[in-house]
């Protein structure tokens, strides 16, 4: 047997030596990595941009609510450049959004990495209240609380905004107005025709749903208040009282939808003023104050998209700081009292804390349209009555009620809210027999059915729910664009019928997408029940394909018109359509512009893991 | 076979770097902390956290810990205390805080029957700030139009609390009368002023506990307790939240001078917030008091009693003898030579009725 000589020609007979070099060159670079970590290096990777590799920086996972996206990440793209360190290591502030509800769900239950991301050090929801539900829900399921009082950094009041002729005819300025006033004209049978103007309609108020949303949450504490007649300590022997019942209920039925966020309102607002139909879809809307700012500047959802320029709406609106009080989104850091925080990243956190709050930082926040929260900082412009707010309002605050009362406020809610009337219309077309994912065994059409099997769990007994499933060629004969498998009917009635059903679907043909969701609305719209919201939730994976290319522009002009045709004018019968592109082939586009038509959302879960995060969020709006 | 064993040596060199990291870690842990309390721990109520950081600032060796003065008082009453075995978290060899706090620790002790040795006696008067009242000006000048003569004293407060400011515009937009204090039952300055207060509805700080039954005094106790409209989590105070959020959150509060002038000397609402001596005017009185058989105690009690403290004490807002006033700090009015705080009973029987109201 000849040994072989190792030679640069022959690279196999190489090999083992190369390993055994390369595993002790691995070795050397962790054990080099390691004693630099040990010794405090405080060596960083991170880039110029302040959001590269953190390298050996003590990591600070920050979560935050949506609405100030930008002004935190910029501060802490800057608290990364400073080179703050802790015990000689450098610290690295990583923020990712989260809605404040969605965070306080995902800290009530046990923070899961999976579907929310990494574990927060920070969280920083928009008010304070979220953190004293927080810890009420894992105190009362046996869990140690997590968020603790918190340190407010900015704050924005909760206002409700009104079209400024809306206002004026209720008597503003010179009048004070109050969640009274607005909850009774809710409630009122002739609208705005008592107030001289029928072309008005009926009063519909505005509201995001408490669960998620922070403006929801304090409209519906300061409605409770106001059908107590309090403004301050509520308790649960208030919220039990069959008059406080009846007040709520009166008040939800003058919702023409709910929603996760407040954005979608605005949006939808800001469009149909453009279309000259803003006094018709909306008279009020409990928002912060930030956002009425917004709104008349031409951002409607705080966020200019690359090339947006803003435009002024043609009807701007008001500020009304409600008479009675009312509470403000004070925007607190919570350092989570938390079993993966580590004494470093807790200090760590402490120094984002304060740099946050030091003067410069808190010029930025005015950037932003909120208010500084340290008081050093002057609130100045854009706080100013040119944008429809008043920097010496509120006068008074309406006390935020003990955590058990907010808990209570949020159970009983779920069975006071407008009821809802909906048609769940899901495609069933041949794509969606498509992995899921590369690799995955489940196929799109899988999660789907699990998303909206659990989404059902989220509509009170007293809603309607009916399901139709589309794709070409169906039927006995093979000619229907859709089938309905379910009827409407009480939710109570008919959930195993929906469950079963939707656990048994397949995938079949084409995506006959703008017939169907033509005839979803129209027979919504037939059919429609002024008492509820009406709504179609369509969730759909492709573009429209029908068998007939040809027609299909003429298709979608033709189903546009209609959609929006319903949706305006006073005697409108508003049927909101909750499109879901799902999966990375949907015509997001088109969605969006039938979902907008009229006046409803668009949701994307192209990437189909987030299906049932997006499920959740089109269930809030009923 | 090389392979394997290459593979091998790598996963060991790996582990025992995770070791001698960890190792390293967990020794840098118990070094920092067994230097942080090896030269003892000064214990500094809140309300004199400036002074506590701008020692420990020029003085790394030592150490020093802020909590409320209701937390280090249990921690000394209990009869487990004991100032030879103390370590870590609970160890205190001094502390700094109002009058009369020490002596609240030696009652305790002395009613649980625990001994009453565990402080020695503290230092004279270090450091001196009246309890003052922060209010917005246009409050001010309505409130005055309601109390006698045109003064406004926590009695005239107390009565007024909880009721509307009014229906006429713009008082209308006001709601309610809203006072606000720090809370009695954690923090020494709540509890003062709550002491203040009451002195105000007797006409003396001479009271005694005994006096509480009155039942006119307990309406007119729970009347204004009641209408606060919130009592913040320390180490937050309503002052706190009148400057964060504006007159919505509170018309006036009452608070330490020490604390107040200086923050609205430098706040944006500088020129609309008011500073009110109240009569009978309470000042708190800050002393030193060491831990009995703390090798440091001492140590503490005379970096606080020397010039270096005396700076530090006059820099965070308080009036010291023979030091310059902080920015904000008015040389009106001149203290009287009694702090009107009431006795160490009385204030601990007082503590007791507000946890009766509002808890």
């Amino acid at each position: 047997m000849t040994r072989t000589k190792p030679t640069p020609s022959n690279p196999a007979s190489l090999r083992p030596n190369k390993i055994y070099l390369g595993a002790i060159a691995l070795a050397i670079v962790v054990i080099a990595t390691l004693s630099a970590c040990a010794t405090g290096s405080g060596k960083t990777a991170n880039d110029a941009s302040g959001f590269g590799n953190p390298g050996d920086c003590t990591v600070v996972n920050l979560s935050m609510s949506t609405e100030k996206i930008d002004l935190l990440t910029s501060l802490a793209q800057t608290f990364n450049q400073s080179k703050a360190q802790v015990n000689g290591k450098c610290v690295f502030v990583n923020p990712s959004p989260l809605a404040s509800g969605a965070g306080a769900q995902a800290l009530s239950a046990g923070w899961n990495t999976d579907t929310n991301g990494p574990a927060p050090v920070i969280w920083t929801p928009a008010s304070s209240a979220w953190g004293a539900i927080v810890d009420e829900s894992r105190v009362s399921s046996g869990q140690a609380p997590l968020a603790g009082p918190g340190t407010p950094f900015m704050n924005t009041p909760l206002v409700i905004a009104m079209p400024k002729p809306m206002a004026e005819a209720l008597g503003w300025p010179a009048k004070s107005l109050g969640w009274s006033d607005i909850l009774s004209l809710g409630q009122s049978q002739t609208g705005w025709a008592a107030y001289g103007h029928p072309e008005w309609g009926p009063f519909r108020l505005g509201k995001t749903n408490p669960n998620f949303s922070t403006s929801g949450l304090s409209a519906l504490i300061a409605q409770n208040y106001a059908a107590a007649g309090k403004t301050r300590d509520l308790t649960l022997e208030d919220l039990a009282k069959p008059s406080v019942n009846a007040y709520d209920i009166a008040v939800e039925s003058s919702v023409n939808h709910y929603g996760d966020t407040t954005l979608t309102y605005l949006n939808n607002w800001y469009r149909a003023d453009q279309q000259g139909t803003a006094l018709q879809y909306t008279s009020a809307l409990a928002v912060e104050e930030k956002s009425v700012i917004d709104y008349n500047t031409g951002n409607p959802d705080g966020k200019l998209d690359p090339g947006e320029e803003p435009r002024p709406p043609r009807t701007p609106l008001v500020a009304i700081y409600p008479k009675e009080g009312t509470l403000f989104s004070d925007n607190p850091f919570f350092i989570l009292n938390a079993p993966w925080v580590t004494d470093d990243m807790r200090q760590g956190a402490q120094l984002f804390q304060d740099f946050v709050q030091r003067p410069e930082n808190q010029e930025r926040v005015l950037k932003y349209n909120f208010r500084p929260g340290n008081p050093q900082v002057a609130i100045g412009a854009p706080i100013t009555a040119e944008n429809g707010v008043d920097p010496t309002q509120p006068q008074t605050l309406l006390q935020v009620p003990s955590p058990s009362v907010l808990v209570d406020l949020l159970h009983r809610w779920s069975s006071q809210r407008k009821s809802a009337r909906a048609l769940l219309v899901i495609d069933v077309s041949g794509s969606m027999k498509d992995p899921a994912s590369p690799g995955s065994s489940d196929t799109k059409l899988d999660l789907a059915k699990r998303a909206a099997i659990e989404s059902l769990d989220q509509f009170k007994p007293e809603d309607e729910v009916g399901l139709r499933v589309f794709s070409t060629d169906l039927g006995p004969k093979g000619g229907q664009n859709f089938l309905d498998l379910v009827s409407i009917a009480p939710i109570s009635q008919n959930v195993a019928q929906l469950r079963q059903q939707i656990d048994g679907l397949v995938p079949t043909r084409g995506t006959p997408l703008y017939d169907v969701t033509r005839q979803s609305f129209n027979d919504m719209v037939t059919n429609y029940d002024p008492a509820r919201i009406n709504a179609v939730v369509l969730l759909t994976d492709g573009r429209n394909d029908d068998g007939t290319e040809s027609d299909d522009k003429s298709q979608l002009e033709a189903a546009l018109a209609d959609l929006a045709k319903q949706s305006q004018g006073e005697n409108g019968r508003p049927v909101r359509l909750f499109a879901i592109g799902y999966g990375r082939d949907a015509d997001l586009g088109v969605l969006k512009q039938m979902s907008q038509a009229t006046n409803g959302a668009y949701y994307d879960a192209s990437d189909p893991k987030s299906i049932t995060k997006v499920f959740t969020a089109v269930v809030s709006n009923f | 076979m090389k392979r394997l064993a290459a593979v091998i040596l790598a996963i060991a060199m790996v582990v025992v770097a995770v070791k001698f990291r960890g190792r390293m870690d967990d020794q840098a842990a118990t070094t920092a902390a067994d230097q942080a309390t090896a030269n003892g721990v000064l214990v500094c109520a809140s309300e004199l956290r400036a002074v506590c950081d701008t020692l420990a600032r020029t003085h790394r060796d030592i150490h020093i810990r802020i909590e409320e003065a209701q937390v280090t008082l249990t921690r000394l009453a209990s009869p487990e205390f004991d100032s030879a075995t103390m370590s870590g978290e609970g160890r205190i060899d001094a502390w700094l805080v109002p009058e009369p706090w020490p002596q609240m620790v030696a009652e305790q002790r002395l009613r649980s029957g625990s001994g009453v040795g565990v402080l020695q006696p503290p230092s004279a008067v270090l450091a001196r700030s009246p309890l003052v009242i922060a209010m917005w000006n246009d409050r001010r000048d309505a409130l005055q139009r309601r109390c006698e003569n045109g003064t406004i004293t926590w009695k005239c407060i107390g009565r007024e609390a909880g009721t509307p400011w009014g229906s006429e515009s713009p008082v209308n937009s006001w709601g309610s009368v809203k006072p606000g204090h720090p809370v009695p039952d954690q923090t020494a300055e709540g509890l003062l002023v709550l002491g203040e207060a009451s002195a105000s509805w007797f006409g003396t700080s001479s009271y005694a506990s005994n006096d509480f039954d009155n039942a006119a005094f307990r309406a007119w106790f729970d009347h204004l307790e009641r209408a606060i409209p919130v009592f913040p989590v320390p180490p937050r105070t309503p002052l706190d939240e009148m400057l964060f959020a504006g007159p919505a959150a509170f018309d006036l509060t009452g608070t330490l001078e020490s604390t107040a002038a200086p923050q609205i000397e430098t706040s944006r609402d500088n020129a609309r917030l008011s500073i009110l001596y109240p009569e009978p005017l309470t000042t708190a009185d800050v002393v030193v008091t060491p831990v009995t058989g703390s090798q440091s105690g001492d140590r503490f009690m005379k970096l606080v009693k020397s010039q270096e403290g005396a700076q530090a004490l006059a820099q965070a807002g308080w009036r010291v003898e023979g030091q310059p006033l902080a920015p904000g700090i008015p040389d009106v009015p001149v203290l009287g030579a009694e702090s009107n705080v009431p006795r160490a009973g009385v204030l601990q029987a007082l503590r007791a009725l507000w946890t009766e109201v509002i808890r």
